[in-house]
This record gives structure tokens, sequence and C-alpha cells, in this order.
């Protein structure tokens, strides 16, 4: 079987004719077909149409007229991802069955750009209720050990992505759900900033706080897939209509001069990590400050402030959306979803505001508590990946994770792999930059990415 | 444990139209122990009256087209204070 190569060595040999896209998706097919019923990742796969899309972009290259560097490059999307003329499912019986008659803005955008999609991705339901064993589809399982859970809610997109099934592809991330599945599946993930890529045509969970972005192997991967889903999309009332920047631009370049905070209070006091994820955060401080960056204790709210507002917020918006559903249709949805979505039934109308209220405090506090840092780092995830029959019920509530400040704040903020714990399954470390400040936040993710050995390293399985 | 009485909890449930069981509610009732301090997390800070919420309501973003006519900066202050 073919090694998975990243999506720029693949744009580097299909422009120089040494690889074709016909063959690199024909590869990933095999790949599925091998693998899917051991992972569960993909929900639906669309085999003719993905050789169709690597045939024409095929004869693009060969006439000196492709698209991009993404063009021939196989991806799938989250099944909240609408899909024209294609299943789209949520992964929820509540859906099972529509077929869109549109594709969402950033399927179309990805599309344009030349990538062949190979079909749509387990997701848990929703994007909130999972992992499930009581849905139409089983849920993802890690690639590193199938046994052990992806996180979620892209956990479809961690685990195709890790197992080299796709290049890259979309997640969603309305509370971590981007971040969580790239670092307990070992990948880059990046939750850019809120309004940046375009929502429509992405089912949501709570408005506010939806972000759309790119999942890959690499850093760089992820920049060039936010190169096309950025931009503005008059349809989606949260749409930045700033130009879109090269995400590019700053990869490979030192980090010297720059200034990187740490919330240590975050990882050591208020959600202690494991060993393996604590020698991740060192390993990056000690490789950014031997570039030259300067290190900065920063000290911010607790991170049980951030899932307060954030929980509130996400229930009661997604309370909204659904309560016809939940009324009539309670049983329908899986026992985890219903049972956590229901807390914003129970809420009311001054708790979703206070929430709203506590959200501008937290995003003030946040902003001048940085004032003089370019990126915060942080604990990617709390430790490695738990067995995925082991998950307790009301996990998500007791702990509060990293990623809510960002979805608060609408900050951009990507996981990159940061190592493995004493299972062998990855750890990961979290930056986050300032709002639009993505080519910041991929210099200093990639500086640490390209200085460490952890992208030579594939989960087993992957190799068969 | 949770600060509302089980039966407190129940009409909480009933009020939001869903239709559980017994049993569903009693399994509810054990995650509310963890999202009862969240709520009192956002309710518990003594904020300005003003302290308006991180959502704000824009009406130019309704008619974008709209002309913005020249304005004369008033030599008082929106208190009416000179």
């Amino acid at each position: 079987m073919m090694d998975t190569p990243t999506i720029a060595e693949a744009a580097s040999l299909i422009a120089a004719r040494q690889l074709s896209p016909v063959e690199l998706t024909q590869a990933c097919l095999d790949r599925i077909a091998a693998l899917n019923d051991t992972l569960s990742a993909f929900i639906v796969v669309t085999p003719e149409r993905a050789l169709e899309q690597a045939r024409a972009a095929e004869a693009r290259v060969m006439k000196g007229e492709p698209l991009g560097k993404l063009d021939g490059i196989p991806i799938a999307h989250k099944d909240i991802y609408q899909t024209r003329g294609i299943a789209t499912t949520a992964h929820s019986k509540l859906l099972q069955g529509w077929i869109p008659e549109e594709d969402a803005t950033t399927v179309r955008s990805l599309a344009a750009a030349g990538t062949v999609m190979l079909g749509k991705l387990a997701t848990h339901e929703f994007a909130f209720g999972g992992p499930a064993f009581d849905l139409p589809w089983p849920p993802a399982r890690n690639p590193w050990n199938p046994d052990h859970f992806t996180a979620g809610s892209s956990s479809g997109t961690g685990a195709a992505v890790a197992a080299g099934l796709i290049l890259g592809g979309t997640g969603s991330d309305t509370g971590g759900s981007i971040r969580g599945p790239a670092a307990m599946c070992g990948i880059a993930g990046i939750k850019p900033t809120y309004g940046l890529c375009p929502r429509t045509g992405i089912l949501p969970l709570a408005y506010s706080l939806d972000h759309a972005g790119p999942m890959a192997w690499t850093v760089e991967d992820c920049a060039l897939l936010l190169q096309n889903m950025a931009g503005f999309d008059p349809a989606d009332p949260a749409s930045s209509s700033r130009p879109v920047p090269d995400f590019s631009a700053r990869l490979g370049q030192s980090v010297q001069g720059l200034r990187i905070g740490v919330p240590r209070h975050w990882h050591e006091t208020d959600s202690p990590v494991a060993d393996a994820v604590q020698q991740g955060i060192d390993a990056a401080l000690a490789i950014w400050q031997a570039q030259g960056a300067e290190i900065v204790e920063v000290v911010l709210p607790s991170l049980f402030e951030y899932q307060a507002a954030n929980f509130v917020i996400l229930t009661s918006e997604a309370w909204a959306l659904h309560e016809p559903f939940m009324r009539t249709r309670f049983n329908d949805y899986g026992e985890l979803l219903r049972d956590r979505m229901i807390f914003g039934g129970l809420f009311s109308s001054a708790d979703y505001v206070q929430a709203l209220r506590r959200r501008r405090e937290l995003c003030q506090i946040t902003a001048a508590a940085t004032r003089d840092v370019d990126v915060l780092v942080t604990a990617g995830v709390r430790a490695e990946a738990p067995r995925i029959d082991n998950m307790p019920k009301w996990a998500g509530l007791a702990d509060p994770g990293f990623a809510n400040p960002f979805n608060i704040t609408g900050w951009p903020a990507m996981c990159v792999c940061s190592g493995f714990g004493t299972g062998g399954l990855p750890v990961a470390i979290q930056i986050a930059a300032k709002p639009f400040q993505e080519p910041t936040l991929f210099q200093v993710a990639d500086a640490f990415e390209k200085a460490t050995p952890h992208r030579t390293r594939r989960p087993s399985l992957s190799r068969g | 444990m949770s600060k509302t009485s089980r039966e407190d909890f129940e009409a909480l449930v009933r009020r939001s139209g869903a239709s559980l069981t017994e049993a569903q509610i009693d399994v509810i009732y054990q995650g509310w122990g963890f999202v009862e301090p969240m709520l009192e997390r956002i309710r518990a800070h003594g904020r300005e009256r003003a302290a308006e919420p991180a959502h704000v309501f824009r009406p130019d973003i309704y008619v974008p087209d709209v002309d913005v006519p020249d304005v004369q900066v008033p030599d008082v202050d929106v208190r009416g204070q000179k």
C-alpha cells in the first residue's frame, strides 16, 4: 500500500507529474476498503464520484492547467457539511436518508480548488452527542488503538486523516470538536477565528460558537486547506469581510522575537495533565525559546469560568434549534445527545443572557491579560485517549477542557501532536493567537512541529 | 449533590415540554449536579447594570448601503453637560 503523503508533498509530486491524482485517489479508496470496518471513520464512501473528479484533476495537470495546490487531493467532509446529491446525516436517525440540494459554501470552495471528495465522515450526533452506540452508524475509532476513543465531534475526520484514508478533511468546533480529535488522533487541526470560514450549509449546533475548519496531518496542510475555506460569505451573518491573508506566508520562519504566553494554572491547577502532556508543553517552550522567542507567564480566568459560559450558551442555542424535535422525537436521538442537550431546555432566559454577559467579560479579561503576548500555548488534552467503551457519562461536564476559552473568545486555536503517552497514543499541545492572526499561529505551530520527530510516526494499522 | 430537589428538577423537565420517563429524569438529575455550579458561576458576578451581553444588535448591518450624513459634533456630551 502506498505511504500516505502530506498534502504539500502530494501537491509537489502531482505538479511534477510524478504522482497521478487517480492513483492517489485509488490508494485512499483501497485503504478505506481495508480499514473502515475497523475504524468506522466513513458513513458514506463515494468512489465513482471521487475517481471521476480525480480523472478531471489529472487531465488539468496533464494540460498544464492545474487549479492550484489542492488539485487532485483526496479529502472528505464531516457529515454535518451539506453535500448536494449525497446523504448528509449528522450521524443521526433524525436525518437518515436526507439528501441536500445544495453544497455547503466550504464544500463548494474546496471542490472549486480541485479537491477529490471521497465521502462523508462520522461525527458525534449533530456534532454533540458521542461516542454513541445507539445510532444508525457506529462511532469512529482511534487508528492508534481501535479500542480507544477519537474524541469528538469531528471524530471521523480525525480517524481518517491519522490512518491515511484521506489527506485532509473538514471539521467543526463549538466546544473543541476540531481540536479534540486532532489531539487524540495525533494530527493537526485548526479552529480559525470566528467568522473566518463560512458556516452556510453546515448543520448548526450553537450559532454564536460554531466554527468551521480543516484537519490534516501537518500544520502546513491545514494552512493549505484553510486558504480555500476562508472568505466572506454574505449568506453567513457572522462571516468576516476582511481580506484573507496568505496562511502559508510565515511557515518555516523562526519565531525569534515573538512573545509566547503560558497560562500554567490551566494545566497545573484547573485541569492537571498527564506527564506526557506536560513534557510536550515543556518541549515546545524549549524549542521556541531556543529560536529566540520570549516565554511569558500569563494569568487568565479559570477554565471553569470559560466552560460554564460555553456550556450554557451552547446548550441554550442548541435547544432553541432542536426544541420541536426534542419535544416530539426525544427517543429518536441518541442517549448521549438528548441527555446533554436537554439542559438547554431547563435554563431560564436570564441564564442565557447572564452567560452572554459573562462571555463579554471573559473576552475583555482575556484580551487585557494577553496584551503583551503574540500567542498562548496550553495543553491540547489532559491525557491520551481513553478506551471508547469506558467513557464516563458526564466526563465533559466534570472536567473543563482547554478548548472552550477560544470558542468563547473566538480566537483561532490549533492542536498539534506533541508526543505519545505511556499507552502509545498521541497527546497534543494547543496554540492560540489573537483574532485573525492565523499566519502567526501557523508560524509558531509549524516551528514546533518541524523541530520534533512526531510527523514521521503513523499508526501501525495504516501501514498494513 | 444538587441543590435543586428531585421534585423541583422534575418540574423543570416537564416545563421544557420533553416527554421523559421517571428513569430518564433520574439519569439527567445526576448530570444536573455538574450543571448547577456552572449556573452559579455565570450568575455570581456583581455586574454593573449596564454590563451588556457579548451579542450586540447592529441595525446598520441590515441596511449596509445607507448613507451616513456628516454629523456636527455638539458642544455637549450625551448627558447634556457642557
